[in-house]
C-alpha cells in the first residue's frame, strides 16, 4: 500500500512538472459562462505567439469543421500559428443548461470576450490574437469588434464570406436571379435553375420578404453550389482526405447528432434576431488590419456584400481577396490561394 | 350394417378432431419464481466508436409461452416465448475531448424469443446521466480565472433500443445469450432544450440458473 501511494505520488509529480510543448500545442478545455460550457481546442504553433480564434458559421454551426474536416487546411495554419477552435453556446458540442433568451448576439460577444481573457491568462498577455470569422462568424466578429474597446485586444480581423449584413436577402435574391438566368441554358442542371429563376421571378421586391422566403433563398444559396460545382464554376482544389472525415465523424471530440440538433435549435431560436442584423453602417469603427476573403460565386452572402463591407471598414490597412472559383466556403474551394493569403496576412501583422 | 359403417367413421372423425384441437394456439403463463435473474455485460459505444462498458441485471416480470401451429400444419407446433423484462444498467464511457459519462438506465423490454432461440427486443428506458468534463475554466467579471472543481453535468435520459440476439438456453440448455442493440437516447435539459445520442451495444447475457422454458 505504501509503495502504491508512493507510485501515485511520483506519477502526479511528473505530470505536474510536464512542460506544455508550446511549439506543438494540443490543448483542450471548456470555458464556462452563463450556463454554457464552450469546448475550446488550441492546436498548433504556440511559439508564434499568434493565436487565431476561429468564429464558426451558423448560428449554431461548429468549429471542428475547420479543424478535423480537412487536415490539409488546418495543418498549414497550425504549422504557422496557434489555432483556437471553439464552439459557441448552443452550437457544435457545447454543453450546459441555460435559458433560450441567452441565445443572442450580445451574449455571444460576451462569451468571446471571456475566451480572449482566458487565452491571455493561460498563454500570456503578450500573445497576439486574430479573429477569423466565417459566414455567421462574420456577424459575431463584427459585433465584437464594434463594441467598446474590444479592438484593442485584437491584432487582425479576417472575414470570410461573412455576414456583417445578415439582412442581405434582397442581394441574395438579385444574385440568384442573375446566375439562374445565366445558367438555365448552359448548365446540366437547367431544370433546377429554371425552378430557381421562376421562384425569384414571382417575388415582390417592393416589400420585405417573409421568413419562409428568406429561408428558401438561403437554402437555394447552398443548393446552387452543387450545380455550380458540376458546371465547373466552383472547384475544390484540394481533395478531402477520407481519413480526416472519418476521424472528424467518429473518433474526434465531435458528435454529429449533437451538432445537428444544436444547429437546428439555435438557428431557429436566433432567427428572429439575426434576420434583421446589419452592421454595415458601423463598419467604420473597425480600425484594425482587415482581410476580407470572398467566393465570387457565394449566393448565401453575395460578393456585393463583401465589396460594400470592405469599402466601409474604417481601417487603412485593409484588403479584399476574391476567389473566382469559390462559393460560400471559399477556404475549402480554393484552399491554396486562400491559405497563402491568410498566412501572409497574419504573419505580417503583430 | 349401419353401425359397421358409422363406428369407423366416428373413430376417424374423432381422431381428426383431436388432432385439430392439438394444433390450435395455446398460451401458458410461466410462474417459476426462482431461476429468472440474468446478468449482462457489453461493449457500449457512443456514436459506435467512443468506447464504454455496460453492465446490468435483468429480471422477467411477465412471461408467456405460446404454442401455435406452424404453417403448413404438417410441421407441428412452434413454441415462442414472450417476456416483459425489467433491467437496471450502468454504463461508463469515454468520449475523447468531450466528456466521460456514467449512465444509470433502468429499462423495460419486450422480448420475443423464437423456437431456435433467436430473439428480438424493444427496450424503453428512463435514466440519469452524469458527465465529467476535462479542464473547465470560469472567467470572472474582474478578469480573474478560476478552474472548476470536478466539472460536469447531470441529465435525465429517455432511451429506445432494438436488440437482436440468440438465447442458447432455449435449444442447447446453455445459460448464455449474445445480442447487438443499437439505441437512441434523449438527454434533457441540455443547452436550451434537449440533445440526442446514438449508442451501439454488443454484449452477452449470463443466466444464473437453468432455462425455465425447458419443460421439465
Amino acid at each position: 500500500m505504501k509503495y502504491f501511494a508512493l507510485l501515485i505520488f511520483i506519477i502526479l509529480f511528473i505530470n505536474s512538472c510536464k512542460k506544455e510543448d508550446l511549439g506543438n500545442l494540443n490543448d483542450f478545455f471548456y470555458l464556462r459562462n452563463d450556463g454554457a460550457d464552450l469546448p475550446v481546442y488550441v492546436e498548433g504553433n504556440g511559439y508564434s505567439k499568434k493565436f487565431v480564434i476561429v468564429i464558426h458559421g451558423g448560428p449554431g454551426g461548429d468549429a471542428q469543421i475547420y479543424n478535423n474536416f480537412s487536415k490539409a487546411f488546418s495543418k498549414t495554419l497550425e504549422d504557422n500559428f496557434a489555432m483556437v477552435y471553439y464552439d459557441q453556446r448552443g452550437s457544435g458540442t457545447s454543453v450546459g443548461k441555460f435559458n433560450g433568451d441567452l441565445l443572442n448576439v450580445n451574449q455571444h460577444v460576451e462569451d468571446l470576450e471571456k475566451l480572449i481573457t482566458l487565452l491571455k491568462s493561460k498563454y500570456g498577455s503578450s500573445i497576439n490574437i486574430f479573429l477569423f470569422g466565417h459566414s455567421w462568424g462574420g456577424t459575431l466578429g463584427t459585433a465584437f469588434l464594434i463594441k467598446g474597446n474590444n479592438q484593442d485586444k485584437i491584432s487582425g480581423w479576417i472575414e470570410v464570406d461573412g455576414a456583417h449584413n445578415f439582412a442581405c436577402n434582397k442581394e441574395v435574391y438579385y444574385a440568384l436571379k442573375n446566375i439562374s438566368l445565366q445558367q438555365i441554358y448552359s448548365s446540366s442542371y437547367s431544370k433546377e435553375w429554371s425552378e430557381i429563376y421562376s421562384y425569384c421571378n414571382k417575388l415582390d421586391t417592393t416589400i420585405a420578404f417573409a421568413d419562409t422566403t428568406i429561408s428558401r433563398l438561403n437554402k437555394f444559396g447552398f443548393e446552387v453550389e452543387k450545380y455550380l460545382n458540376t458546371d465547373g464554376l466552383i472547384i475544390s482544389d484540394t481533395p478531402l482526405e477520407i481519413s480526416s472525415l472519418l476521424n472528424h465523424l467518429y473518433t474526434s471530440g465531435y458528435s454529429p447528432i449533437t451538432a445537428k440538433i444544436n444547429l437546428r435549435i439555435t438557428s431557429i431560436k436566433m432567427f428572429n434576431e439575426v434576420k434583421n442584423l446589419n452592421y454595415s453602417d458601423q463598419l467604420y469603427k473597425i480600425k484594425i488590419p482587415t482581410l476580407f476573403v470572398w467566393g465570387k460565386h457565394d449566393y448565401v452572402i453575395p460578393i456585393k456584400i463583401g465589396y460594400d463591407g470592405i469599402n466601409k471598414i474604417g481601417s487603412t490597412d485593409k484588403k479584399m481577396l476574391v476567389l473566382e472559383k469559390s462559393g460560400h466556403s471559399s477556404m475549402f474551394n480554393q484552399m491554396k490561394p486562400f491559405l497563402t493569403e491568410v498566412v501572409g496576412f497574419i504573419s505580417s501583422h503583430n | 350394417m349401419k353401425l359397421r359403417i358409422l363406428i369407423p367413421l366416428l373413430f376417424i372423425f374423432s381422431t381428426v378432431l383431436s388432432q385439430t384441437e392439438k394444433l390450435t394456439k395455446t398460451t401458458y403463463k410461466d410462474t417459476s419464481q426462482i431461476d429468472k435473474l440474468s446478468a449482462r455485460i457489453s461493449y457500449y459505444g457512443i456514436n459506435t466508436f467512443h468506447a464504454g462498458l455496460k453492465i446490468g441485471v435483468e429480471y422477467p416480470i411477465k412471461r408467456k409461452i405460446i404454442e401455435k401451429p406452424r404453417i403448413p400444419r404438417k410441421y407441428g407446433l412452434k413454441v415462442i416465448h414472450k417476456e416483459w423484462i425489467a433491467s437496471i444498467n450502468l454504463t461508463g464511457y469515454y468520449h475523447k475531448n468531450n466528456h466521460t459519462g456514467f449512465w444509470l438506465n433502468p429499462e423495460l423490454s419486450r422480448r420475443r424469443t423464437g423456437r431456435r432461440g433467436g430473439f428480438k427486443e424493444f427496450s424503453y428506458g428512463i435514466g440519469f446521466l452524469k458527465t465529467f468534463q476535462p479542464k473547465t475554466y470560469i472567467v470572472n467579471d474582474d478578469g480573474s480565472v478560476d478552474k472548476v472543481f470536478m466539472p460536469g453535468h447531470g441529465f435525465f435520459t429517455i432511451s429506445l433500443g432494438i436488440a437482436y440476439g440468440k438465447d442458447y438456453s432455449v435449444k442447447k440448455n446453455k445459460p448464455l445469450c449474445w445480442y447487438i442493440k443499437p439505441n437512441y437516447y434523449l438527454i434533457f435539459p441540455y443547452n436550451t432544450l434537449f440533445n440526442m445520442g446514438f449508442g451501439f451495444e454488443v454484449g452477452i447475457t449470463y443466466k444464473f440458473l437453468s432455462n425455465p422454458f425447458l419443460k421439465k
